[in-house]
């Protein structure tokens, strides 16, 4: 079985007056332990897709498996469970919460699964460990790099365990070198504890680091392709 | 998702914005400083007003010849209260302990070099233990004086003071309408009435003497007595009632042509007038604290929008809707109940000074500080629930995006 098997995904938006289809007619589906990129230009639908695959959103119309669970008529409070135990998320933008310290960041999504604070605290530390930060625990995003930040980050995408990493754009704020170690945290996170990750770039670099590349032009996929 | 965690988030946000918060929190704090003074200080007020009824007389009954709708006019002109009245209220009226009659009029009180208008009053000498008063200097009158008419007479000791000064009245001689007066007696002070009447301003007599020597009549435009019970007051009043309209002979379509007033009427009176006012002053408070309320509300619905991003990031993380209404209602509680407590330090500090600068005892009641707290908190819970649903609502991808 697919970890995600989508099917005739259709998402329109309404922009006044206008109707927008960002997404025409898309079928994917990904197993367990891939390392995919989505790209595209600016405009081609790539991060629709994510935020849908990411269960952010719902489809307009076609079906939507997650790990053998229908989500693609799930409620808000579905979508966020789901969120908060089969998925990770690391974004462009680090998207710490700045009045938590770098502990408290990656403990949040635990508190929302109702794992004691104590408990929380203690499970975040030791993926924080596991990303080199071990001695920052108590700083503040501000009083972090941006590689550090999108290092707490990842942690905080790992700590529930979840099925699936999505990254969006997660070198587009870092330096080439600072991206490049990044990304070599994903790729070691896929290759030996078999993460499935889902990155969207629009970088044709990034994308070469993955073993599938699945490109978006106008809401509808023109390539999909293994790579080496 | 743990409370003390929530609030943690409330406090770090409140801490990043704290002129704002204190700003907002002003309309709380207005609105719970009136409470409490309001409260407090009332309850002084009340306190004051108990006392004052209370040293006027222990158990006691007034029962004035003017039938009620007159009570209010000035100077009580019926004398429609008979000495057989007195003795059938006696006879028929177990609960009656002491009564005296009464009579009262405005009349000069002349000495060698001073003149003073005052109230000069008749009664026996039952009344000084019935009024629960005692002398300062000398004696009250006795029976015997009752009986004989003596011509002699107690003074109020502001009365005293005015015609005297510091010298003793003891066994000087006062003129009222150019017949001479015996000073046996000063009475202690009283203070004033709760109607704001100086108790100290008058002067007793025998009612026999009043009646022959001054006025020229038999009967008496009021009655004082005590009865033996407090709990029996009541019953004792309305017993009394049915005496008076049978002697006056009152048909049943008839009003009563005397006033009844108990002590327990005065609490009543006094009681009713002052919750009055504290409703008024209460109602003032709510009004503040509504006014404050809107202002949370204003706040939180910023708030809400300055932190679309975070609510995203925190729904990306598995948040639900009720995590986040929760989170932000807890905010605005926590607002209203900071506010709250400063609030209730400020407000005693007021009821304090004012306490002090009135000479009021003042009773921070614990009723009030419960009062004011539960409702800033329902204030924040109230006015802080459509910012926090509009936050909960927030379509996740969108939140994200927000700049």
């Amino acid at each position: 079985m697919n970890l995600i098997e989508a099917k005739n995904i259709v998402k329109t938006y309404r922009m006044g007056e206008t109707e927008v289809t960002a997404l025409k007619d898309v079928d994917i589906s990904v197993q367990t332990g891939e390392f995919v990129a989505i790209t595209g230009s600016s405009g081609s639908g790539k991060s629709t897709l994510m935020h849908l695959l990411g269960c952010l959103d719902t489809p307009t119309t076609g079906t939507y498996t997650l790990d053998g669970i229908d989500v693609s008529q799930a409620s808000r409070d579905e979508l966020a469970h789901i969120r908060n135990q089969k998925l990770g998320f690391v974004f462009q933008k680090f998207h710490l919460l700045p009045d938590l310290t770098a502990l408290d960041n990656v403990a949040l999504p635990l508190l929302y699964a109702h794992v004691k604070e104590a408990e929380a605290r203690k499970i975040a530390a030791s993926h924080l460990e596991k990303v080199n930060l071990k001695e920052r625990m108590h700083h503040y995003p501000y009083q972090l790099s941006g590689g550090q930040q999108q290092r707490v980050a990842i942690a905080r995408s790992l700590v529930n365990n979840p099925r699936i990493i999505f990254a969006d754009e997660p070198t587009g704020n870092l330096d080439t070198e600072t991206g490049n170690i990044i990304l070599d945290i994903f790729k070691e996170l896929n290759e030996k504890q078999n993460v499935t990750i889902i990155l969207v770039t629009h970088e044709p670099d990034v994308a070469a680091k993955t073993k599938r590349v699945i490109e978006l032009i106008d809401g509808k996929i023109t390539r999909d392709r293994m790579q080496s | 998702m743990k409370f003390k965690i929530l609030l943690g988030s409330a406090f770090r946000s409140l801490r990043h914005h704290k002129m704002r918060s204190l700003l907002t929190t002003l309309g709380i704090i207005i609105g719970v400083v009136s409470i409490i003074a309001v409260m407090s200080i009332g309850e002084g007020a009340k306190h004051q007003v108990r006392q004052q009824i209370e040293k006027m007389g222990a158990n006691f009954v007034v029962i004035l010849a003017a039938p009620p709708k007159a009570i209010t006019q000035r100077g009580n002109v019926y004398f429609t209260l008979k000495p057989s009245d007195v003795q059938a209220i006696k006879d028929e009226c177990p609960e009656v302990y002491l009564i005296s009659p009464g009579v009262q009029y405005q009349e000069k009180v002349i000495t060698e070099g001073a003149n003073w208008m005052t109230t000069v009053g008749g009664v026996n000498e039952d009344y000084l233990e019935i009024r629960q008063l005692t002398t300062t200097k000398g004696e009250f009158f006795t029976a015997q004086d009752v009986r004989a008419s003596s011509k002699v007479v107690v003074l109020g000791i502001r009365v005293a003071k005015e015609l005297y000064g510091d010298r003793d009245p003891i066994g000087t001689i006062v003129r009222i309408k150019k017949i001479p007066f015996r000073v046996i007696g000063v009475l202690s002070e009283q203070g004033r009435s709760p109607d704001g009447r100086d108790l100290d301003d008058n002067v007793l007599m025998p009612i026999s003497t009043i009646l022959r020597k001054l006025l020229g009549k038999t009967n008496y435009n009021a009655l004082v007595l005590s009865v033996y019970h407090k709990e029996k007051m009541a019953s004792a009043s309305r017993q009394i009632r049915s005496i008076l309209r049978q002697r006056h002979r009152l048909q049943p379509e008839d009003d009563d042509d005397f006033t009844i007033f108990t002590q327990d009427d005065a609490f009543q009176a006094s009681e009713a007038a002052s919750s009055i006012l504290n409703l008024l002053l209460i109602i003032i408070a709510s009004i503040s604290l509504i006014v404050g309320g809107i202002g949370i509300m204003n706040i939180m619905l910023v708030t809400v929008t300055e932190r679309t991003k975070e609510i995203g990031i925190r729904m990306a993380l598995g948040a639900t809707t009720a995590n986040i209404l929760i989170q932000f209602i807890l905010e605005a509680i926590t607002i209203c109940l900071i506010g709250g407590i400063l609030g209730c330090f400020v407000g005693i500090g007021i009821s304090q000074f004012v306490g002090l600068l009135l000479q009021w005892p003042i009773f921070i009641s614990r009723e009030a500080v419960v009062i004011s707290l539960s409702s800033a908190a329902f204030i924040g819970l109230f006015f802080g629930y459509y910012p926090a649903l509009q936050a909960s609502q927030m379509n996740p991808v969108e939140a994200l995006l927000d700049q």
